[in-house]
Formats: structure tokens, sequence, C-alpha cells
């Protein structure tokens, strides 16, 4: 709990002092002024002053200071990242309708089944390695934007991978401390066939220093397929093999037809985090609610208000 | 609360004594006063009194005579204390009730000590004429008591039905209710004072703020903003009019008047009263020589 | 002036109010006093004028108008917020301002100008500083806290080329992430050597509509060396550089002025009267926590004073 405006807190002490101090004073004035015309005998008692307008100046004054209140909650700080191909070769119709549907559908369902509170981001290579989305909890973004995926361009597998290490442990002061890193794993939808960028295996020894498993779910038929892309015919192959190799170097797995080996390795890592609430409006409404609570008291007492 | 002992005991040290001090007993005017009958004229034994000399037997005789009266030991001394709810509102020092109930008791306690029989009608009901100091007693207890009283046209009717002989009445109320007929009748037949009880508060609003009255009677509420000059010349102007109106029933009733307010002490209130009464007549009908 | 209800859903509040109002209606105030001519009071009571008894409830309500207002997060332009705009003193740190002929170097007379300005700027400016070399570096984010930019300040070290235009970018960089609007207070000795155009990011300000006002350092003539010169290792004392042209065009792209200065005194006068003639425009404060005071400071008026009216 702290004040975010001390000065605000002093002028209401300032002012609601005043305003208590009046209070008291003219209570006791005009209790005066009734003693000159009644004696203390005939003297009806003094009436109470309802609790509530105590309370009400209580809460504007720590409302005027600011107040401020510090939640905890905890944080899962387990990330993931859909590393998704989009390069030419995806746009194949040898899984139904293309590589690349498939490969969304596949993405829809892991995030169905996924821990809600697990960030998560995107990733598409093909032709360019790009962050789409940093890593966030909001579904119905990432949704967007796989939807938003379009297949072109060759494939830099490489890059991609370089780019989700860049994006899942980031190089800063902190990535220096001998801290426990929070478990991040990757799903890399793709149909194998790279041939643009730098070695995959280069990029997957990286990964698998930084901690980073690749769990693949190969796409496409395993001898390739002809199928029709745009205007023609083209034989598109796929790579099933170098992505188990790249799975088996990073510590992943391929995945069959569930995630749960990709679940399992995301587990939840969750640290205490403070939240800071301003209870300024919060608190003025409790001042209303008390003054107005005060008023009730007295009509109920002593039929008027205040 | 006091005991009737204790009351008693303090208007006898505080009110009784002092009185006689001050008047050397005499008490003509009110309790042997010129509405009493006549007895005889006989001739004069040292201790009488030198105004009860009866010239003309005297120059007819040669002799001092004077005039005795029969009454003193056929005076009986009636008290009727109103005791309706607005008799029980007062601001200073007293209620209005305790104010009549100190008064009438100071005045009976000097009637009996002179022997006379003193009845009353009090909120709790008739008590009959006696004598004696247990009645003085008698009379602060029953007074005392609470409870639901007649109206004042109600007792005025009872004292009407029980007081068959002459006898000095006191009438101690505000005169807030209707009096004006049984009172008229008493005052006919009787020698009858009318103590109009009354409270500083009723004459004039003091100014302290915005107040809130109730009627104990019949409940009615009213907020007054008394520090408002117009309302309190509007309530003191219809107050003094009503005051006026009520001393002018009294008066025109055929009664004597007395006016007792409750931040009045009783000693100066009954010294005037009675010295009042020596100097002049009552209205009632004089005794003739 | 801007005022606006960042919670307006609050005002659903007055709800509470209006029901509060009724219990008003009819009034039936508890009496306590008795008397016995009740109806005389009644009949001098309706001779009335006065509207005292009728002030503290209007006190206590209008304090409660005030706390649902204040519920309702209201913006107002409040004393001591910082201004919305903003000005970036853009500070030239090559190694042609260790010159001494401005005392005691040029750098120093433009820290001491500088000092000057956050002096005499209103406090409710907010005030960036930007520096450039061969790169344009922000030493610190607008702000209103002058300790932190003088403490800034003190620490400047000297960068190698002259880049202008970078300078001047970083600064609107600064204005762009600070709102918006904003001027530039330019000072520079030399011509721009590396980095952008400096009329490309004229024209960039011109289109933001920030105001350049531009000042050229330096004594016409031969330029004295610094004092020490084995710290001046590739520096040249030699013409006097200043970009007259260059100024000229950055003030009229812009709609801003320029200035030459050939003395200490001049740039510290300069700075002084360009402090003096900057408007901070107030940004609107969130005025909650006040308007609750004020709020219960009334209501708790009109307490005091039915108390004081109506003792019993």
């Amino acid at each position: 709990m702290a004040f975010k405006s001390p000065e605000g807190f002093l002028l209401g002490l300032l002012l609601l002092g005043a305003g208590g101090l009046l209070l008291w004073l003219l209570e006791r004035a005009g209790r005066r002024r009734l003693l000159s015309a009644l004696d203390p005998a005939f003297l009806p008692g003094p009436k109470p002053l309802p609790l509530p307008f105590l309370l009400a100046p209580l809460f504007l004054l720590l409302a005027a200071g600011r107040l401020e209140a510090s939640l905890p909650w905890r944080e899962n700080l387990t990330q993931a990242l859909l590393v998704v191909d989009t390069s030419h070769s995806m746009a194949a119709d040898d899984e139904a309708p293309t590589r690349l549907e498939r490969a969304k559908a596949l993405a829809e369902n892991f995030l169905r089944g996924l821990d809600p509170s697990v960030k998560v981001g995107l990733v598409s290579f093909g032709p360019q390695a790009v962050l789409v989305l940093s890593p966030t909890r909001d579904r119905q973004a990432l949704l967007k934007a796989l939807q938003g995926l379009k297949p072109g361009g060759a494939t830099p597998l490489g890059q991609g991978l370089l780019q989700a290490r860049r994006i899942l442990r980031p190089k800063g002061p902190e990535g220096d401390l001998p801290r426990a890193k929070p478990p991040a794993a990757i799903l890399l939808l793709s149909d194998g066939a790279a041939n643009a960028g730098g070695d995959p295996l280069e990029a997957a020894k990286e990964l698998s220093r930084a901690g980073l498993p690749v769990f693949v779910r190969p796409l496409g038929d395993p001898r390739g397929a002809v199928s029709r892309i745009g205007e023609g015919l083209y034989f598109v192959p796929t790579n099933p093999t170098s992505l188990l190799r790249l799975a088996q170097a990073t510590g992943g797995q391929v995945l069959g037809e569930d995630f749960q080996p990709l679940y399992r390795a995301l587990r939840p890592y969750r640290v205490w985090r403070t939240q800071t609430l301003d209870l300024t409006q919060a608190l003025v409404v409790a001042g209303l609610l008390s003054f107005s609570f005060g008023a009730y008291l007295n009509l109920a007492r002593e039929g008027r208000w205040p | 609360m006091e005991t009737p002992e204790t009351l008693l005991a303090r208007l006898e040290l505080k009110v009784v004594r002092p009185l006689d001090g001050l008047l050397f007993g005499d008490y003509r005017g009110v309790f042997y006063g010129k509405s009493l009958e006549l007895a005889e004229i006989s001739p004069y034994a040292p201790g009488d009194e030198a105004e009860r000399i009866d010239w003309p037997a005297t120059a007819r005789t040669g002799e001092l005579h004077v005039r005795r009266f029969r009454e003193e030991r056929e005076l009986t001394l009636w008290l009727l204390l109103d005791g309706s709810p607005s008799m029980r509102f007062g601001s200073r020092r007293r209620e209005k009730y305790t104010l009549a109930l100190e008064l009438a008791l100071s005045v009976a306690y000097i009637a009996l000590r002179h022997g006379n029989r003193v009845g009353a009608i009090l909120p709790t009901g008739l008590l009959p004429p006696r004598g004696g100091k247990a009645q003085a007693l008698l009379l602060a207890r029953e007074a005392l008591k609470g409870g639901k009283a007649l109206s004042l046209g109600e007792a005025l009717g009872l004292l009407e039905r029980v007081a068959r002989r002459r006898s000095l009445v006191f009438v101690f109320s505000d005169f807030l209710d209707t009096f004006s007929a049984p009172f008229s009748r008493l005052a006919a037949r009787h020698d009858l004072v009318g103590v109009l009880v009354e409270d500083p508060l009723e004459r004039a609003l003091p100014r302290a703020g915005v107040l809130s009255f109730v009627d104990p009677e019949t409940g009615a509420q009213v907020e007054v903003n008394t520090l408002d000059p117009r309302v309190r010349e509007a309530y003191r102007l219809r107050a003094e009019a009503l005051r006026t109106a009520r001393m002018g029933e009294i008066l025109k009733a055929g009664a004597d008047l007395l006016v007792a307010s409750t931040e009045m002490d009783l000693l100066p209130l009954l010294l005037g009263f009675v010295e009042r009464r020596r100097r002049w007549p009552s209205k009632a009908p004089r005794a003739s020589s | 002036m801007a005022v606006s209800l960042q919670a307006p859903e609050a005002l659903s509040l007055l709800l509470l109010l209006a029901f509060l109002l009724l219990g008003l209606y009819p009034r039936r105030p508890k009496a306590r006093l008795p008397h016995p001519l009740v109806s005389l009071l009644q009949q001098a009571a309706r001779e009335s004028r006065s509207v005292l008894p009728w002030l503290p409830p209007a006190l206590f309500l209008l304090g409660l108008l005030l706390l649902v207002l204040a519920a309702a997060r209201p913006l107002l332009p409040l004393p001591g917020q910082a201004s919305r705009n903003v000005v970036i003193l853009v500070m030239d740190v090559s190694r042609s301002m260790m010159a001494a002929d401005l005392k005691p170097n040029r750098l120093e007379a433009a820290k001491e100008a500088a000092r000057v300005f956050l002096r005499e700027a209103p406090r409710a400016l907010r005030i960036g500083l930007v520096v450039f070399g061969s790169h344009a570096q922000t030493i610190h984010p607008p702000t209103t806290d002058r300790r932190r930019l003088r403490e800034s300040l003190d620490s400047l070290e000297f960068g190698r080329s002259t880049a202008i235009g970078e300078g001047i970018l970083e600064a609107l960089r600064n204005i762009r992430e600070a709102g918006g609007e904003g001027e530039i207070l330019l000072l520079t000795d030399g011509r721009n050597r590396t980095g952008k155009d400096p009329l490309e990011a004229a024209a960039e300000a011109s289109r933001m509509g920030v105001r350049i006002y531009a000042v050229g350092v330096g004594v016409p003539g031969w330029t004295p060396g610094p004092e020490d010169p084995v710290s001046a290792f590739g520096f040249f004392p030699g013409a006097f550089e200043v970009d007259e042209e260059l100024l000229w065009a950055l003030a009229e792209f812009t709609g801003g002025r320029y200035y030459l200065v050939a003395s200490e005194k001049e740039l510290s006068d300069l700075y002084r009267k360009l402090a003096r003639s900057v408007r901070p425009e107030v940004m609107p404060g969130e005025a909650t926590g006040l308007l609750g005071v004020l709020g219960g400071f009334l209501a708790l008026l009109g307490v005091a004073l039915r108390r004081y009216l109506s003792p019993a």
C-alpha cells in the first residue's frame, strides 16, 4: 500500500480536518445556545452522530492521497512458440485442404488443449522469418494471426528457429544471471523441405544450448507429392527425417495425434508478481456510500437528513 | 424525586416560616378576610387586633368592642390542582405542575396550621376536607403521584358538586382548557382565586435554532425556525393575546387572579398575593357590620 | 481546456442520491421538545421567510453530488501538472565544441546556457535532452524533473562527428513519444558531417508541426584550440564553421528562428529569453481525490450546520 499523492493527502487532512473541527465546534455551540433557553433538566439528550459520518471522511482522505494497493498474483512464465512454415511448398494439397491449412488446424487444436496461462507466440518463415505475434495469452489474437498466414516464398527454416530462440531466450542482463529459466518449447509445423537460409541443424544446436526443445509435426506425404499449386502441377517434396533429427537434437519429439508430450514439456512455472491497483475511485465510492448510509440512519432516527 | 416529607419540610423552611415572619402571622385578607361572616361583636380582649375595633359599638357603649368572626373555626380551603398534560411542561427550574404543587402545599400548610380544614381535587381524585398536620402529608403524597388527570372543566365540575358551603378556593392551572362556565359558577358561590401558572417559554420563543416541538397531548409536531425574528414576533403576539384573554376570562368570571411563572420564587409570590388581598377588598360580597 | 470523465458509468450513483432525496419528502423530523401551545407555534412558523433551515440539506446534497462526480474520475487542468508540449534541447557534442572562443569552452558555455534554460523555464514544462556527435542519443526523455536533467547535463561527453540531422530526428522521436507537441532548441557549431540530411529531418519536423530554434555558436575568425592538446587528438583548430545557411533553412522550414552567438553571455541570455517565452500547455490530471475531499468537506459542513441549528 502506498500513497501516490502525499500532497493530496495533506490537502485532504487540512480540509477534512477543518470539516471535522467545525462539526465538533458547531455542535457544542448549538447545544450551548439551547442551554440559554432551557434548563439542563429539561434539555433532551444529545443526538448521537451516525458512525458512517465519521468513516466517510477517512475514506475520502485515503482517496485524496491516491492510495494504491499491491496485489500479489502468480504469473505463469512458461512460453510456447508456434513456428509455422509458410513457404511455397505448404500450398500443396496432399494434406486436406492444404498443408498450411492443416498446420493451422493443428495449431488451433494445440491451443485448445493448452493451459490458458501459458503465453504463446507465432513465428512464420517463408519467405522471411517473421515474428507475427509476440507471446501472449490472448488466444483470439493468435487465432486471428494464424488465419492471416499465406504460403509463398522459400523456406528459411534455420532463420525461423533462430528467431524463435531470440524471442524465447532474449539476451539481456537477466539472461546472464544464473537463474532457473522458465520452461519454453517450440511447436514446429512444417514439411521439412528447407531450402534457404542457414543450416537448421546449426540452429538446433543453439536451441539445445538454450534449453528449447522443438516438437515437430511433419506435414505432407513423406514420399513427396504431386499437387496443384496455383496454375501448375508441381512435385512438392517433404523431408520428415530432417525434422526428426531437429527434434532429437533439441530434446523434443515428433508428435503423433496428440500433444501430450508437448503439454508435459510446458510445465507451469509460476512466480509471484505484484500488481498495483489504484484504489482512489473505490475509496471515493466508499465515502459516498458512507455518507448516504449515515444520511439514511439520520433519517430513520431523527426524521430528516443530514 | 422528593418524598412528601422532604417536600413539606423544605416548603416549611423556605416558604412558610419566612412568610410568617414577614407577615407577622397576619393572613387577613386570605384566611379571615372580608368575605367571611360576622359572628359577634364583643368587648375588647388583650391580644385582639386594633383594626377589628368596631367603632359604632365602641361609641355607643363607651367600651372598646371588636368584631369576631365565626369563620376562623369553620373555614374550609379547597385546592384544585390541574394535572393535564399541558401542565407537565417546564423550561426553567421546574415544571408548571411542580410550581402549582408547591404553591398549593404552602397555602394548605398555612391554613392547616391555623386549624382550618383543607380539601383538594388532585389528578388522582378527590381528597375530602380534613384538618391537621396529617392532611398536609396526605396532600403531598397524593399530589406527587402521577396518573391520568381530569380536564380542567371536569375537575371544576367535580369541585362544584363537592364544595357546597362557601369556601376559599384556589384553582392552580394554566387555564388552557375551557373553564368559563363552571368557573363562573364557582366564583359566584365561593371566594375563588385563579392561579394562572405559566412558563416563560410559553410567552416568547428563544433564539435557539431550528427546533421541533411536539404537543404531548395531541402529538402534533411542528418545526419552528426560532432564528427568524418574524417567527418569534408572530408567536409572541399570539401568545400574549392568548394570555390576556385567559386572564380576562378569569377576572370576568369574578375570581381573583394570581399569575405565577415557573421561574419565580414562591416567597415573593405569596407575599405579594397576601399583601394585595389585604389592601384591596375582593369582589365577593362584603360582610356587613 | 480539456475536461472529461474517465468513468462516466459512475454517474449512475446519482440514482442513489435520488433515492435519498425521496426520503426528504415528506419531512417528519422527530420532535423531542414538548410545548403546550403547538397550534400557536404552527401559526407562527408559517411566517418564516428564512431559507436557513434549507441550507444544511443543500450543502450535504452538493457535497454528495461532487462525490458522484469524483467517482466518475474527472480530468481537470490542475496546477502542478506537466505540460502537454515539450522542448527538446539538442546539443552538439562534437570535438569542435572544445574550442575556447566561448569561455571556458563552447560545450561548457552551452551547458551553462542549458542550465539557465532549466532554471528560467516554467515549472510545468517538460524538457528533454538530446546530444549528437556522430550519432544522436537521448540523454533524458522529456520530464519536469529539473534535478535529473541537471545531473544529465553534468555528465555529457564529447562525441566525434557532427550529425545534425540525426540529432533532429532523435528529438522528433522523443516528441512523438511524449505526445507529439513540442519544439526543438538546437545548438551546433559546425556543419553537418554525417548521418541523415538535416533538411529532410526539418521536413519531418515541419510535418509534425514542430518548430526548430537553431543556435550557431562560435566567434568568426581563427578558432583557438582547447587548453589541453593531448585530449584534443584529432582536433583541428581552424576556421569558424557555423553553417548559417543550414540554420536559416532549418528555421524557415519549420517556422522557427535562428541565432548566431559569439560569447557565452550572449548564449546564456538567449537561452534565458527563450525559456521565458515558452508557454506550457497544461495537461489535465485526474481530479478524483481532490473532488472527493471537496465533496466530503461540503457534506461535513452540511452535517455540522444542521447539528448547530437543531441541537435538540
